[in-house]
């Protein structure tokens, strides 16, 4: 059931505390016979409150130092990858036991140049790995942002990539970052990487 | 208005200490913003693991960007702005992907979403009171972003429209229409499940 005369706008702006006081008045006489305008302005409160009344659901204990731990040492404008590399250089290489990647499709001479998609797919085995993912210049070095999929311990990813040049990393359980010992590796065509994980500890 | 003036300068002398390479400094900002992120994000992706990963990126960005916070910008508004972006995005992916609903009801995440059982105090008009509560909790969850989002900012965190337009930044009219749209989806929603 709908009021005619009043519109949603208008009592949600009630509801807000946004309107002047003459039309304010004229909502709140008007609510006084309106059984339907009253039911959702109670409904609007109601969620309102709910909202407010929820239970908090705070930062997990050790938050704050599992953020500090994260972060690199300087901070830097761009190119802060090389930097957490750095601080994992130090805090990781008692533990690391893996490693990993870092490509780069090279791309320089303008002839050569191609707007064509190349299917890279990146390929690790991880036997205890929980998250495994893969941050690069394409996806803005997020590290949530391109999750593997694992089958039987081997995790893989396949990416749609523009040739050109990239760096990548990729992250396991969300902290440790491996990059790639060969630096630089040249791909033009659809291309299967497969990440070792019996290189020197980092 | 004086009682956020000194709010405003602690934040500005943490992060011009952090910019001078004090790392305790940023762990202050993170102390004394994480769990007010923490509520919020976890509203917006309704999982502890996900709400973990979107703070803890959050910051990590807020770090390495903080010589590009300028300083008439309240950090707060800065940081929430920095979180509902990369929620957005991780939401947009999960969508996607096509597996939010089943990952959103997590065992863990039951202890906090469930109040501890007294039989006792559970009337009929209490349980009514909670199956209603779980209702509009559960559909609070389910509104899309661009909805859910403005919705939030506004109920939970008491932002002004003015604040939530620059955190999503939408313009103020588009947040306030949002807003509005957001309380008839879950009034019509509501009254059609009842």
């Amino acid at each position: 059931m709908k009021c005619n005369k009043i519109d949603e706008k208008l009592l949600n702006e009630y509801f807000d505390n946004e309107l002047d006081e003459r039309s304010a008045r004229n909502i709140s006489e008007h609510l006084r016979d309106c059984p339907v305008c009253s039911e959702k302005l109670a409904f609007f409160k109601g969620v309102s409150d709910l909202i407010a009344e929820s239970p908090k659901i705070n930062a997990p204990v050790g938050f704050t130092t599992r953020v500090i731990s994260s972060l690199p040492e300087k901070i830097t404008t761009r190119a802060f990858f090389p930097k957490i590399l750095e601080l994992n250089f130090k805090t990781f290489s008692a533990a690391a036991g893996f490693l990993l990647i870092f490509t780069s499709l090279v791309f320089y001479s303008a002839k050569y140049i191609s707007h064509k998609n190349a299917n890279v797919t990146f390929e690790i085995s991880l036997a205890n790995a929980s998250v495994v993912t893969l941050a690069g210049d394409f996806n803005g070095w997020n590290m949530y942002a391109t999750p593997f999929n694992e089958e039987n311990g081997v995790w893989s990813v396949t990416l749609p990539l523009k040739k050109g040049t990239y760096q990548y990393s990729v992250i396991v359980d969300g902290k440790q970052w491996y990059p790639d010992p060969q630096d630089e590796v040249s791909i033009t065509k659809n291309t299967k990487i497969i990440v070792p994980t019996d290189i020197e500890k980092i | 208005m004086d009682k956020n003036i000194p709010v405003k300068n602690e934040d500005l002398i943490f992060i011009e200490e952090t910019l001078a390479g004090n790392r305790e400094s940023f762990s202050c900002l993170v102390d004394k913003y994480k769990d007010r992120l923490f509520n919020l994000v976890y509203r917006f992706m309704g999982n502890k693991d996900d709400t973990m990963d979107v703070c803890q990126d959050a910051f990590l960005q807020a770090y390495t960007h903080l010589n590009t916070f300028k300083i008439d910008c309240n950090f707060s508004t800065w940081l929430f702005t920095i979180a509902v972006n990369i929620s957005k995005n991780k939401l947009k992916r999960k969508k996607f992907l096509n597996f939010s609903i089943d990952r959103q009801v997590q065992t863990e995440d039951d202890e906090i979403n469930n109040e501890p059982a007294d039989k006792n105090s559970h009337s009929e008009e209490t349980m009514l009171k909670q199956e209603r509560a779980e209702l509009l909790n559960e559909m609070i969850g389910s509104l899309s972003s661009d909805y859910k989002i403005p919705f939030l900012l506004k109920h939970q965190e008491n932002r002004s429209l003015e604040e939530i337009a620059r955190i999503t930044n939408l313009s103020v009219g588009v947040v306030k229409i949002r807003i509005h749209r957001a309380r008839n989806i879950l009034y019509n929603s509501f009254k059609e499940r009842l």
